[in-house]
């Protein structure tokens, strides 16, 4: 459940021609696309007609809907949502623009067309996903999972380390001190977790405490 | 990891790795935050007095107690993993925090945040090799231990992002925000569309606490407080859900309440230990 987003923008140097944007996103179902599509313009004359009815996207789509599809000018946002899956999708959207002398030489607006596309459901290639019974998806492959790894406990007297192999200020490691009135703290460094006595402030310490650890340490 | 099983996301961390332990949930429901020290008798997990109990701003919400709850038979306050979230997205102030005893956890809230009857979702976590589901199926994997590191059969918790830190604050701020404070995150959902799936680690809310006397005279040794002469303010760090077109989790000081009289002291309330936060959904 999953949801891209995609900003998409014509060039003014475009402004004269009837210019393609493109892009791509792989998709799966039950993701979906917020999508923005924008015309630059020069002028006030080329903005000011973005604005009007007769600037609305019109919609080609193959096996996606889009919310809304009816009434978006440039620069608004809507959503893409992907129907079925292993198969390839695209939305197309096709802004008229006024332009004074647009090329070829015929009348005074120009189109920009924006597509994009991919394929719903086939990525990526690689990597495990886990269904329970129902059919609902317990692990995918972009799901990071949080795993229990261990817990310290004691006492310190002075700033010391606890030896932690593996771990690493990197991200994936958390750690928590849970105990109670504890003035320990403590710091992820490599394979070691750094444990300090606190220092207060001008007041000293005001409310009690202890030099107890007790520390989980946990995956992400 | 010389043998085993190992799974990567598609950025490369690690989700199943032989080693490390699955969560397994083991008691969820949902209750209305409250306050702390209603009774002179409520104590911290150390026996201390958590709270004067008298003369408290009328106009907030004190008399709202912390339901407390037990932990499942077995199992203490330092096994237990606490989640939660808020239930909708009513509660426009949405500040927990908990605190334990040895045997029950309340889900609390600074006293000037009136939760009303909007309620929040926990999940207590725990480590176990019992699974929650028809075991004839599915994928387990154990450590070398013979503990179970992940099994399809249980409700996985999804862990997004992680964050820690000392929510220290400055004693010379009185604003009922995260001004003053050591903010520990935000962290961002990566998915703000399912914003009310996500839930937050509150162990850190608990660990410890700070009180600061106000005015009158020198600063007091702790859980010293005199009715009617000094003010007295209780600190502890709140994790705080914010809704938006950006919705994340952040965990910082703040105050509860209960009198004051003048001024602050120029003091640093260092909340002392580390405090971890992770994010994530429950699937």
């Amino acid at each position: 459940m999953t949801t891209h987003t995609i900003a998409m923008t014509s060039s003014t140097a475009s402004l004269p021609y009837p210019a393609t944007v493109s892009a791509n996103q792989d998709i799966a179902v039950g993701d979906t696309i917020s999508l923005t599509m924008t015309v630059s313009t020069n002028t006030y004359a080329e903005g000011m007609s973005l604005t009007a009815s007769s600037a609305y996207a019109v919609f080609t789509l193959i096996n996606c809907t889009v919310s809304p599809s009816t009434g978006v000018n440039s620069g608004e946002t809507i959503t893409v949502t992907p129907i079925n899956n292993n198969a390839a999708y695209s939305c197309s959207a096709t802004i008229t623009h006024y332009h004074a002398s647009p090329y070829p030489p015929v009348g005074t607006t120009q189109t920009k067309t924006f597509v994009l596309s991919g394929v719903v459901g086939v990525l990526p290639v690689y990597g495990l996903e886990i269904f329970d019974a129902n059919g609902n998806s317990r692990l995918r492959y972009d799901n990071r999972l949080c795993k229990f790894h261990s817990v310290y406990t004691g006492t310190i007297s002075n700033n010391t380390t606890i030896s932690v192999p593996g771990i690493a200020a990197d991200g994936t490691w958390g750690i928590n001190n849970q105990a109670q009135n504890s003035l320990v703290q403590c710091f992820v460094g490599t394979n070691v977790i750094a444990l300090n006595t606190t220092s207060f402030g001008t007041g000293g310490n005001l409310y009690g405490g202890n030099y107890n650890y007790e520390i989980i340490v946990f995956r992400v | 990891m010389g043998y085993g099983f190992l799974s990567n996301t598609d950025n490369g961390y690690a989700q199943i790795d032989g080693e490390n332990l699955q969560l397994k949930v083991l008691a969820s429901g949902s209750v209305v935050p409250g306050v702390i020290g209603i009774s002179s008798s409520d104590k911290d997990g150390v026996g201390n007095s958590l709270y004067p109990n008298s003369g408290r701003i009328s106009n907030w919400h004190p008399s709202k107690a912390a339901t407390s709850i037990s932990i499942p038979t077995g199992y203490s306050s330092s096994d237990v993993f606490l989640f939660a979230r808020p239930s909708s997205s009513t509660q426009s102030t949405k500040m927990i925090g908990c605190i334990f005893s040895s045997s029950t956890f309340r889900i609390t809230c600074p006293e000037w945040v009136n939760w009303g009857s909007n309620t929040v979702d926990y999940k207590l976590c725990v480590i176990n090799n019992d699974e929650d589901e028809n075991t004839n199926y599915g994928l387990r994997v154990f450590n070398a231990a013979g503990d179970l590191g992940f099994s399809s059969n249980r409700t996985n918790f999804k862990g997004e992002q992680f964050a820690y830190g000392t929510p220290s604050r400055n004693m010379t701020t009185t604003s009922s925000s995260d001004y003053g404070s050591t903010v520990i995150g935000p962290m961002y959902f990566d998915k703000p569309n399912e914003k009310l799936d996500y839930y937050c680690l509150l162990n850190g809310c608990a660990a410890y606490s700070g009180w600061q006397i106000v005015t009158g005279g020198s600063p007091q040794q702790s859980f010293i407080y005199n009715a009617g002469t000094r003010g007295m303010f209780w600190y502890q760090p709140y994790v705080q859900f914010v809704y938006g077109s950006n919705p994340s989790v952040k965990m910082f000081s703040d105050y509860s309440k209960s009198q004051a009289y003048g001024s602050y002291f120029g003091n640093q309330v260092d909340l002392a230990s580390t405090r971890g936060i992770v994010i994530g959904i429950f699937v």
